[in-house]
């Protein structure tokens, strides 16, 4: 009985171990097939691979070109509009001075705003002006001035509206003499420079004309120097 | 008698089953070293074609942006050159 069991333990064993043998070990047919299969994957890797490096050879040469393409044609455009971009440039940091300044300089120094202005017309006139690229830097641009102008303006300058001369008797002098204007009428000069955009000539002004009274009447040199110059024509 | 017989018998046949599982005819240490060396190139290889293709590809994004650029660049000029004509 004792032997009949043990032999019936070895047979269990015995079966273990060649299952589990069967199951750890690899056949020289799987070796083979695995072998074959990955010798046929790293050609086709090594093949792709040559490919690649192929293709990025082309591209790097081809990004070469372009740089180069990209080089010379962006000198060709300085060539063209680098003196304009030039203007442009320098217009805006003159531009940018003023904003960066306090109301009260900003205000001393209002006639360069309307020397602003005109540069920007002038750079507006020129053919270039017409490209596409400097459309949205004018509009900005414009818009700085106006802020510049309308800060300018302060809350306590005055506007006047002239009237008739029959009526009103308004001239510059007459109207620099108002007691709610400056009540001095040698002051008038400073209504004459605030409104040069719109007076050429001081002794013509006309009917309905709106003019900005600048809130402080003390002349500044070049105001001064605008009615020295006036004076000496006149006589 | 007969019993220990058929043990005996038993004993062989579990000997013989155990030599043919012990030496059947699998793969040599030197040809599993093989495949596995196999394998470790193939793996390699993976990750080298995988860089390359970013490579590739990160190329291929940069060119597309500066062709769109050189593209301008010369339609400004074009424009600029009829402006000044």
């Amino acid at each position: 009985m004792i032997v009949r069991k043990l032999s019936l333990v070895m047979l269990l064993l015995v079966a273990c171990v060649l299952v589990s043998s069967a199951q750890d070990k690899m056949t020289k047919e799987e070796w083979q097939n695995q072998i074959t299969q990955n010798t046929k994957l790293r050609d086709d890797l090594r093949t792709q691979l040559n490919g690649l490096n192929k293709d990025i050879d082309s591209l790097n040469a081809y990004n070469a070109s372009l740089d180069s393409k990209m080089k010379s044609t962006a000198d060709q455009l300085k060539q063209l509009t680098g003196a304009y971009e030039a203007s442009i440039a320098d217009l805006n940091s003159k531009i940018d001075a003023l904003t960066n300044l306090s109301d009260a300089d900003l205000y001393a120094r209002k006639a360069e705003i309307d020397q602003l202005q005109a540069a920007k017309d002038d750079l507006m006139k020129q053919k270039l002006a017409g490209m596409k690229r400097y459309q949205s830097g004018f509009a900005s641009m414009q818009s700085k001035i106006d802020a510049l102008k309308e800060r300018t303006k302060g809350p306590n300058e005055k506007q006047y509206t002239v009237g008739t001369w029959a009526k009103d008797r308004d001239c510059l002098w007459n109207i620099a003499k108002k007691k709610d204007i400056y009540a001095n009428a040698f002051a008038w000069p400073k209504i004459w420079q605030g409104n040069r955009d719109q007076i050429k000539d001081p002794d013509i002004i006309h009917k309905g004309q709106v003019l900005k009274i600048p809130a402080d009447p003390t002349l500044t040199d070049a105001e001064k120097k605008a009615t020295r110059a006036y004076w000496s024509k006149k006589h | 008698m007969d019993k220990y017989r058929n043990a005996l018998l038993t004993f062989l046949l579990a000997g013989i089953a155990l030599g043919f599982a012990s030496c059947s005819s699998g793969p040599s240490e030197e040809e599993l070293a093989q495949l596995d060396a196999l394998k470790a190139e193939v793996s390699s290889l993976q990750k080298e074609v995988a860089s390359k293709q970013t490579i590739k590809s990160d190329l291929q994004k940069q060119i597309a942006d500066k062709e769109a650029n050189l593209t301008q660049q010369q339609n400004e000029l074009k424009e600029a050159q009829d402006l000044l004509k």
